[in-house]
């Protein structure tokens, strides 16, 4: 059943921090802030590593079964629950990866139709995103995270971030630990969706030359990850006030008008078409993903099955009119991206080492 | 008498076909030869007079001793019009089954002279040549070492081109040799007249606008490269070599980087890097800005805008696409041109017109500007199929720009760069080393660093001599004052 991906395929294991890193970095990010500082306050911070720690405990779990069976989370359900079974979570994971690329490029048209061209037609950019997605997945595994390197390139621009400097407040970070263990929980769980992206990992395992290796540097995207999120949450907290921040819905491209040139008056048109680098190494992920779920269930070429995928997700993205239909996409994919995380593959992890234990008192 | 045999009658039809009959006493021989290829000199005073001065030698005898280097004897048909073809001497004895076959070629061709396409103020002035004896000669001069091997192929079944593989037997990866010799083995074409022919046809992708093998005329960038662990392809009749694998950085290195110190050569680089994508963006951006972000510019800058564009009657991006395409004719002019004329023509097309146009309003002192700044920026690429591909490649970002602004340039990068990240060069990728990384190959990238950090090859050509020098024997720590 398992099948062998011949080595020109393979990525070395140090791109296992490139595809975390641009998984993470989503557009996500721009609205990161919001509910965490409304909920804890000047404590966010806290509720970041928190969640930080959850997620390296999960990524431990998850190499510990990936390891064991030695390929991708597909071949393992079917091993482990059996084909129909197998199937039936296979296609689940199917869904939940095109629901994500559909929600992530909704909210990338959404930034575009708010910041930069208001009369933009949802379909007309969805289409052409799609487009070029497709061109990007056909030409497999390695461009597409070839694209997520390209796409760190954005990290730069969040150096913009110390233009603000003059408008600082440090007070605002007083009193510390002010908030209940409660409240600080609330937002780590608010965080949990920022964090979404890991669950690539298990799909892209038997892509990387010396799998094993590749552990180390998915802890280290996510810590590099965390310093960003810890320094983008006090930011926030530092420069907006906890009222004005919650009339925000693009904190993190609010922060661009801050930044002035001799030449540019406003970066914000800059730093909202940059977005678009955040998008594809996420959406070609996903759907490159999806699309070979795909392939081991029905038997069919990845090719084939891949402009029926963007099919589907380019209708699903038209049926969303609006920033309220983006906010129950959002809370769909908060709860399953949640109980995916530290729902899931806790259980998994478990399931894996009683049926081991099982089967050696056998 | 004897007479010429049947088979031979198919060359009588030329008029370059010579056949003497000489006779030595009893002894009678018949001699042929295209005159067009061989040396009379040769033939007069080597050949000739021997067999005059030598009269009852026997036919086998008289083999033996011809005092000519390159001889053999052969009774096959095709053999022997195979060689006629390349200018040897055939010569038959009314008693004997079998022929002398004689090389009494000649060549005749430009001498070698300065490079034209690319021309360096410092370094050597010598360029490939249209012969290839020549060109192996200029190369072997540069290299001389037993491990350069030589490795040749005939190509084409009409124009029967001689195509010479050159690598380093004990620095090139096998794997690179086999895969030219292969794709050339296998090459279709009629007649290769050239070496881009052979570029295209063997390329990776030839459905790309990037070139993914190197052309250079120069020798000691082709000696550079072949020390560095590529493959080097030459074809007789052509002044171009193709060096492969190569990176997408190598076409924006200049040789003569080299020859500089390496800060300055270091900055020269970058400038040509920045001014590459200078190239490829100012005009798009240009139209983006003024098409959809105008407020984005800042109100010191806008007046000048506003003035220099308040007469223009056309939208941003007709205004682009019309100076564009006038840049674009007067190159193509230029180029076709004799180059007095060319020279006329550039004058008449570049100041003329573009004083004309502005003052007409057809297009703004601003754009001409940026138009003008891009295209010089364009030539600063040192390999020549490059500067054609960026010239090509600023069109899709100006149309991408007009779409969709600022948002359109982004979308257009991510299509050429996923273009470049799918492409290969000889199987090797080719946007290493930047994308797979390789940390230690990128120390003669962006920056071309001292002689005494350049001593490993780069890594990803995967030579079987990584090595250059043993720098431990030449690094000496020195503190203060010792």
């Amino acid at each position: 059943m398992t099948s062998r991906i011949q080595e020109r395929n393979t990525v070395s294991p140090y791109l296992t921090f490139v595809i975390v890193h641009a998984m993470l970095f989503g557009i996500d990010f721009l609205l990161l802030t919001i509910k965490p500082v409304q909920m804890a306050g000047q404590d966010a911070w806290t509720a970041v590593l928190l969640c930080s720690a959850g997620i390296h405990i999960v990524i431990v779990m998850m190499y510990s079964f990936l390891n064991r069976h030695q390929t991708d989370l597909i071949h393992i359900h079917i091993l482990l629950f059996g084909k129909w079974m197998g199937w039936m979570l296979n296609i689940l994971f199917a869904g939940y990866f095109l629901l994500v690329t559909v929600y992530q490029l909704r909210l990338f048209i959404e930034v575009i139709q708010v910041w930069v061209f208001p009369e933009m037609k949802t379909w007309s950019l969805a289409l052409v995103l799609l487009l070029i997605a497709f061109y990007i997945v056909s030409c497999g595994f390695r461009v597409i995270v070839g694209i997520c390197m390209f796409s760190l390139l954005n990290t730069i621009l969040f150096l913009t971030i110390f233009f603000m400097i003059p408008y600082f407040h440090f007070n605002n970070l007083l009193p510390a630990m002010s908030h209940s263990p409660h409240d600080i929980f609330g937002a780590t769980k608010e965080l949990t969706a920022s964090y979404m992206g890991i669950e690539i990992i298990p799909f892209c395992y038997p892509f990387i030359k010396t799998p094993r290796k590749s552990q180390k540097w998915a802890h280290w995207g996510v810590l590099s990850m965390t310093f960003i999120y810890v320094v983008e949450v006090i930011f926030a907290v530092i420069t907006f006030r906890p009222e004005q921040l919650s009339n925000e819905l693009w904190p993190g491209l609010t922060k661009y008008k801050f930044i002035q040139f001799p030449f540019v008056e406003r970066f914000e048109f800059i730093g909202s078409s940059v977005t678009v680098l955040r998008l594809f190494p996420i959406i070609c992920l996903c759907i490159w993903v999806a699309s070979r779920i795909m392939k081991f269930t029905f038997s069919i070429r990845q090719i084939r099955v891949l402009p029926v995928l963007l099919g589907v997700v380019f209708v699903a993205t038209c049926f969303i009119p609006n920033r309220i239909g983006v906010d129950v996409v959002q809370s769909w994919i908060k709860l399953s991206g949640i109980s995916v995380i530290f729902g899931y593959f806790p259980s998994l992890f478990l399931f894996d080492i009683l049926r081991a234990k099982v089967k050696k008192t056998k | 008498m004897f007479t010429i045999p049947k088979m031979w009658e198919e060359f009588r039809e030329s008029s370059d076909f010579v056949y003497l009959r000489q006779s030595n006493k009893n002894e009678q021989y018949l001699i042929c030869f295209l005159k067009s290829i061989t040396d009379t000199n040769t033939l007069n005073e080597q050949i000739l007079e021997f067999i005059s001065a030598n009269n009852g030698l026997h036919f086998n005898e008289l083999f033996e001793e011809l005092p000519i280097a390159e001889k053999e004897l052969s009774s096959d048909w095709d053999a022997i019009r195979n060689k006629l073809l390349v200018g040897y001497v055939a010569v038959q004895h009314a008693a004997s089954a079998q022929t002398i076959l004689l090389n009494a070629s000649i060549s005749k061709g430009r001498t070698v002279s300065k490079p034209e396409i690319e021309f360096n103020v410092e370094g050597s002035k010598e360029a490939l040549v249209e012969s290839l004896d020549v060109n192996l000669n200029l190369i072997r001069k540069r290299l001389p070492v037993a491990s350069l091997r030589i490795k040749e192929l005939q190509v084409g079944d009409l124009s029967k081109s001689r195509v010479v593989i050159c690598y380093m037997e004990d620095i090139t990866n096998e794997q690179y040799v086999q895969t030219c010799l292969q794709r050339i083995g296998d090459i279709q074409f009629d007649t290769i007249s050239d070496i881009t022919i052979i570029q295209q046809i063997i390329e990776d992708n030839s459905n790309s606008i990037f070139p993914q093998m190197l052309g250079t005329e120069r020798t000691d960038r082709i000696v550079w490269g072949l020390t560095l662990g590529q493959v080097c392809i030459l074809v007789d009749g052509s002044p171009n070599a193709i060096l492969g694998p190569v990176t997408l950085e190598h076409f924006f290195t200049s040789y003569e980087d080299y020859f500089l110190p390496w800060i300055i050569g270091s900055i020269i680089r970058m400038i040509r890097i920045t001014s590459v994508l200078f190239s490829i963006l100012a005009s798009a951006v240009y139209v983006a800005v003024l098409t959809y972000h105008g407020h984005g510019i800042s109100n010191s800058f806008l007046p000048t805008i506003i003035a220099s564009r308040i007469n223009v009657p056309f939208p941003p991006v007709v205004e682009v696409l019309i100076m564009e395409l006038a840049i674009e004719l007067l190159r193509e002019a230029g180029a076709r041109l004799p180059s007095k004329i060319g020279q006329t023509i550039g004058i008449v097309g570049g100041i003329v017109l573009g004083t004309a146009a502005v003052q007409a309003a057809l297009t703004s002192n601003f754009l001409l500007i940026i138009v003008a700044l891009s295209a010089m920026a364009s030539f600063t690429t040192p390999v020549f199929r490059m500067s054609n591909t960026i010239r090509i490649l600023r069109f899709p970002f100006i149309l991408f720009a007009q779409m969709w602004g600022l948002l359109g340039i982004f979308l257009c990068s991510v299509i050429v760069v996923t273009h470049l990240l799918r492409l290969t060069s000889l199987g090797m990728p080719y946007l290493v080393p930047f994308y797979p990384l390789r940390l230690k190959g990128l120390t003669d990238t962006v920056i071309r660093p001292p002689y005494s950090k350049l001593h490993h090859r780069p890594g990803f050509y995967r030579t079987k001599n990584p090595v250059r020098y043993d720098n431990r024997k030449s690094n000496l720590k020195k503190d203060i004052d010792e």
